[in-house]
């Protein structure tokens, strides 16, 4: 946690600063291989981290983080009180509700996309004034802003269901370097580790000629092509050390139970893996959120699964200490709509809607604005996501307002540039 | 009351169709035909007293016996008032028109919380039994001015109760929930008679024929008949086709259970799972004998939008009434006689359809749906700028002799 007597701005990377981050990085790099491994993690610990959680498709507010319990469009649930008194949650979500005290819920997110297709990446690239060039989702910028950790594993994860592999596309114009090392099905990239009958020797001797292949290609080809490529090798060469991360069958069976034997459950106890071996940023996704059809159903079977892997990755953040340096957020690309349709569903509602946050320079125990009574609008200043960027930068300890991109020589806000920071959401 | 055991009926034609302000979950009719009930999403029993007259006799089958509402409930001027109305009906039906009807509005019964889903009639007594999905249980004297509950348990279940079911001599009450419990009650004071911790959500709960089972089932496809007395699972019903896992949403695929073929064979209704999320699968329902568990039939009908059997009716004449809530705008009401491969009737006029209630009669039931264009996403607002919720129309049916 930052000093009570400064501010999370007052240590903002510069934009000097920024532009000597990779130099930075590799120095910590060497550092970290020189010290010892206790000093080393202890110096690890102070380096911020993000957890990005994405419950694609769209988390009911009303069935989680804001209840409208017996209103017209409140559903069948109740609501529990939490850890911090006067702050309720659905029934759905009891564990979640004793980690209160940890959390920073947002109620009166009010954004524009209610469709998918734009919404997953508006929402995940901040929503930036139209400037030509994609913009960076949150994870490639913060591998781009931060760097990896002393660990030198990949700076931006993400732990998905399904495919995996190098995602490029997350990075817009930072270029591809700033992708994400996605991890499907929570296993590493097809691949990655040795063969078994490669001995280390040979494959020495094939890493020398590929580093010269390399260096030949290089001169022809542009530079953050060739830079992306040995980048991916390096992190994944870290990677191939640290197999342990992935492999939860050796854990005891009370971890594995604690998150939940489920799709999230396990991926959450990977990412949690990743922070404590230092990756910088994680992200866990979840699919199957969109319960345009029976929703409550779907939602009291989806949410006490997140609901039991959230808790327990916070719970253990903040026993490691390492919450006091992890950004988490949980999110989707929208709410759902209070108005329940046929088909007993809630269909997709951007107007007034929640986030969770924890750690890392964000308000413990805050419920940062509220919506009507009923839930169908949010109370008073509604907050986009241009405000959800310029929060987290500036809780990582970076200033939004000052802090640009070098696009090719083009100055570019790393947020909306008419937006400001959630000052309410910031310790 | 002797029922009409037509088990060749022509199709069903609506004759009644009214809105109730509040989104409906469950209809039913009271067994002497004069009251139709139905709970809503806002913690309210909707109430109507059904008058008007019967259906013309089925010219091959026993008479309709339902008591007509207007000799019974009304005032003396309202009866005044109604005759010419019912001589005019019977005019009407001798010219091969419906049965006209009409539903009275009365004073909703309130003082629950969340949804009201589990709604049943005692057979006998003018008996009301209503549940919450707070876990509210109620007994409520329904025939008077101003209903008041008879009792009331604030915490039958920790949570939604999703069904309630009557046991054949009105004694006994058995009610499931997400709580993971089936649990009996004595009706007449609401006194706790057994319970059994199942340890999942149980959609559905229907007595057997003997009244000394219960048979429930969870969302995950398991059935079980319960010997309650002695506490012991008597025999198991394998539904695994109710239930599928997509990525990480169980899809509970049940959704109701009734006893056709007198008694001998049960049928679950619900829905075989496509995929969760905007949850889409096709309307399926299973007969097992019940003697035996074994699957005698799984039968499915129409396509994977068509979505979940919400609810279903036993008609006298032995077929299943099944309504369906598939995707927006989308539902079905349909027939289906066991063993039969395809259903003798469906139609696909009504969207979304969320319970049936047959009239003791068997020539009329009741289906709860929703108002077309019930969803989209963003803002949907009136003319004045309110945020607009949806209702519940109630088509009132009545199926030719």
């Amino acid at each position: 946690m930052n000093s009570p007597l400064c501010k999370p701005w007052e240590h903002a990377f510069s934009r000097r600063q920024f532009l000597g981050a990779s130099a930075g990085a590799l120095a910590l790099g060497a550092f970290g291989g020189l010290a010892s491994s206790r000093a080393a993690e202890a110096m690890r610990k102070k380096e911020k981290q993000v957890l990005f959680v994405w419950l694609d498709g769209g988390i009911s507010q009303l069935e989680s983080w804001d209840p409208k319990p017996n209103t017209q469009f409140g559903g069948p649930f109740r609501a529990i009180p939490t850890s911090v008194p006067g702050v309720h949650f659905s029934e759905l979500m009891p564990k979640s509700a004793k980690q209160m005290h940890r959390l920073c819920v947002v109620r009166s997110l009010c954004t524009k996309d209610n469709a998918h297709s734009s919404g997953v990446a508006r929402i995940q690239r901040g929503d930036p004034k139209t400037r030509g060039v994609p913009y960076p989702f949150f994870g490639s910028a913060i591998s781009k802003l931060m760097g990896p950790t002393a660990s030198k594993l990949p700076a931006y994860v993400w732990i998905k269901p399904g495919s995996g592999g190098f995602k490029a596309e997350d990075a817009g114009f930072l270029g591809p370097k700033y992708g994400s090392v996605a991890f499907g099905d929570g296993k590493p990239p097809d691949d990655l580790l040795r063969h078994a009958s490669l001995t280390t020797e040979a494959d020495e001797e094939r890493n020398e000629l590929r580093e010269m292949l390399n260096k030949r290609y290089a001169e022809q080809r542009r530079r953050n092509y060739t830079e992306a490529s040995s980048y991916v090798f390096d992190t994944a060469q870290e990677l191939m050390k640290r197999a342990d991360i992935f492999d939860t069958t050796k854990m005891p069976a009370k971890e594995l139970d604690r998150y939940g034997r489920t799709e999230i459950g396990q991926h959450m106890l990977v990412a949690r893996n990743m922070l404590e071996a230092g990756v910088r940023f994680v992200k866990v996704n979840s699919y199957g959120w969109d319960t345009h059809g029976d929703n409550f159903n779907g939602h009291a079977s989806l949410v006490p699964k997140f609901d039991r892997a959230f808790a327990a990755i916070v719970e253990d953040l903040a026993a490691s200490g390492l919450l006091e340096n992890t950004l988490v957020v949980a999110m989707s690309e929208f709410g759902r709509t209070p108005r329940i349709n046929g088909h007993v569903g809630r269909d997709h509602w951007p107007e007034a809607w929640s986030l969770a946050m924890a750690g890392c320079g964000v308000k413990a125990g805050a419920v940062v604005g509220a919506t009507n009574e009923k839930g169908t609008f949010v109370k008073d200043e509604g907050y986009d996501i241009g405000s959800v960027f310029h929060t987290w930068f500036n809780a990582l300890g970076i200033d939004s307002q000052r802090v640009e991109y070098d696009n090719h020589g083009q100055p570019l806000p790393i947020a909306h540039d008419d937006m400001k920071p959630i000052k309410e959401a910031l310790v | 009351m002797n029922a009409v055991p037509n088990a060749n009926p022509g199709e069903p034609k609506e004759i009644k169709n009214i809105v109730s302000d509040q989104q409906l979950l469950c209809a039913r009719f009271s067994p002497c035909g004069q009251f139709l009930v139905a709970g809503s999403h806002e913690g309210s029993v909707r109430r109507w007293r059904v008058a008007g007259e019967k259906p013309a006799a089925a010219p091959n089958a026993a008479p309709a016996e339902a008591p007509d509402a207007l000799a019974d409930l009304l005032s003396d001027d309202k009866k005044k008032a109604a005759k010419p109305a019912k001589a005019k009906q019977q005019d009407a039906k001798a010219a091969g028109e419906a049965s006209a009807v009409e539903f009275a509005p009365l004073a909703p019964l309130t003082g629950f919380n969340g949804w009201v889903q589990a709604l049943a009639f005692h057979p006998s007594d003018k008996l009301l039994f209503a549940a919450d999905s707070w876990g509210k249980l109620n007994c409520t004297a329904y025939d008077g001015e101003s209903p008041k509950p008879r009792w009331e348990n604030p915490a039958a279940h920790d949570g939604w109760i999703r069904r309630i079911a009557v046991s054949p001599d009105g004694k006994l009450l058995a009610t499931c929930g997400r709580d993971g419990f089936v649990r009996v009650w004595n009706s007449a004071d609401g006194k706790p008679v057994a319970k059994h911790e199942h340890g999942s959500d149980i959609f559905a709960v229907v007595f057997a024929p003997d009244g000394t089972q219960i048979v429930f089932g969870d969302g995950l496809g398991k059935i079980a008949a319960l010997d309650f007395s002695a506490g012991k699972i008597a025999r198991e019903f394998d539904a695994a086709a109710l239930h599928k896992l997509d990525r990480l949403q169980d899809i509970d695929g049940l959704r109701a259970l009734a006893f056709v073929k007198d008694g001998k064979t049960l049928v679950a209704a619900g829905l075989l799972p496509k995929n969760g999320g905007t949850v889409q699968g096709t309307p399926m329902l299973l007969y097992f004998n019940f003697a035996s568990g074994k699957l005698e039939q799984q039968f499915t009908h129409g396509d994977v939008k068509d979505g979940y059997i919400e609810d279903i009716a036993v008609h006298p004449g032995g077929y299943v009434i099944g309504v369906s809530s598939g995707v927006p705008g989308n539902g079905m009401v349909m027939f289906h006689r066991p063993d039969e491969k395809t259903a003798f009737y469906f139609s696909t006029k009504i969207a979304n359809c969320a319970s049936v209630a047959l009239h003791p009669d068997g020539r009329r039931f009741a289906v709860a749906a929703t108002n077309k264009g019930s969803n989209g996403n963003g803002r949907r607002l009136s003319a004045d700028g309110e945020y607009l919720g949806n209702n519940s129309p109630l088509h009132l049916f009545e199926i030719p002799a």
